[in-house]
């Protein structure tokens, strides 16, 4: 086994997008209809003094079954890395998560590993839940960080942010 | 006859035709006009941009036989021809642009090209065509646009009796989908149309969706 690149991995990263996408529409009319509903409800849309409007609320807004659902459907998606060690994409490309010494992950590494890598998503569908805007802002903020973070997986050690949270490695299994 | 001196009837048929006297084009049975346009053959009978002058006589469009033009019944819907603009507004997220649209009647139908913007969506302006299809004093029509999506609606004139075509006035809805690459939702739109304004209103069916104006003018 050696430690996946970056490129690897983005691509096992969006065939999981691609997943949650997929999962996310067919969950639109059902699921959906309530995250939007609480979207309503949470970002006070249409409520006037609301700080949600402008091109990128109203983009969010009139796929609204879709987009505030995403996010859970992706933190869904992404908990395979904790109860099987790999997501469906990471799977196809013969990826696996290990610690950072090459044994496999305890729980407590994978669900570090989860929490820093789904903040952004348990973030937003706690704050839709809650009908927590402020959560909402906090999630995004560190939705922004987590996403900067993938990008340290560019580095030599080819480790993302949430890797290096959880003491954790990606490897790639020869052959 | 030679395509070269075929040519050069085409050239005279609209000077020619211009001269017939056209009878006002109104609702009722198709009305032969005398156009003297012997020894001609025409592909398309409803060309009339290759041939105009059935255009010309009929006041709007019309089918054109070997010595006569077969003007359509006058549409009460006529008074959509022109070009007209205005804007759209998003009421509940307040994000607006500008809106154009240029109606013709083609052949009794009611043939329209628009233009939106979306630039504050980075979308830029998008095109889209319409047509729609008259029966009576219902108009039915569809729209698309190629990245947007399109929709279907009917409009009802009201007062429009005999067909007359001056101020006319009438009222619409219909129901839509913005499709991809977009995907936005479903919509449903209303609004009234008067000889000189359009006025309208939209709204996204999914909760959180976008709802608000659209406005036009006529130039």
């Amino acid at each position: 086994m050696c430690r996946a690149g970056f490129w690897i991995r983005a691509v096992a990263a969006s065939v999981d997008a691609a997943v949650a996408f997929v999962g996310t529409l067919l969950l639109a009319s059902s699921l959906g209809f309530f995250f939007a509903e609480r979207a309503v409800v949470t970002l006070r849309i249409g409520q006037p003094g609301t700080w949600w409007k402008g091109p990128v609320p109203m983009m969010l807004g009139v796929v609204s079954t879709v987009s505030y659902l995403l996010p859970f459907v992706a933190a869904v998606v992404w908990s395979l890395d904790v109860w099987g060690g790999a997501t469906l994409g990471k799977r196809l490309f013969g990826l696996r998560v290990r610690s950072a010494d090459g044994r496999p992950m305890d729980v407590s590494r994978r669900l570090r590993r989860y929490a820093a890598r789904t903040v952004f998503a348990w973030g937003w569908t706690l704050a839709l839940l809650a009908g927590a805007w402020t959560l909402a802002v906090v999630a995004t903020a560190g939705g922004v960080v987590a996403m900067a973070g993938c990008l340290m997986a560019l580095g030599p050690e080819s480790r993302a942010l949430h890797d290096r949270v959880a003491s954790t490695i990606v490897v790639r299994r020869r052959g | 006859m030679t395509p070269r001196a075929r040519a050069l009837v085409r050239s005279w048929i609209p000077i020619v035709c211009l001269v017939a006297v056209a009878p006002p084009a109104i609702a009722g049975e198709p009305v032969e006009v005398p156009v003297f346009c012997d020894d001609f053959e025409l592909a398309d009978a409803c060309d009339w941009t290759a041939v105009p002058s059935c255009a010309a006589v009929c006041g709007v469009s019309g089918s054109c036989n070997v010595d006569y033009c077969d003007c359509p019944p006058g549409t009460p819907f006529g008074f959509l021809e022109g070009h007209w603009s205005g804007t759209w507004e998003d009421t509940i997220y307040e994000v607006s642009g500008a809106v154009e649209a240029t109606f013709s009647i083609v052949c009794g139908q009611v043939v329209a090209a628009g233009v939106i913007d979306l630039s504050d969506l980075g979308l830029g302006s998008q095109s889209g065509t319409g047509i729609g299809t008259v029966a009576g004093d219902t108009l039915s029509f569809t729209f698309e646009a190629a990245m947007v999506g399109g929709g279907s609606g009917t409009l009802t004139l009201a007062g429009a009796a005999g067909g007359a075509q001056i101020g006319a006035s009438g009222t619409g809805s219909g129901s839509g989908s913005v499709t991809a690459p977009l995907s936005f939702g479903p919509f449903t739109f209303s609004g009234s149309v008067t000889a000189t304004t359009i006025t309208g209103t939209f709204d996204f069916t999914n909760p959180g969706g976008g709802e608000g104006d659209v406005s036009l003018a006529k130039d």
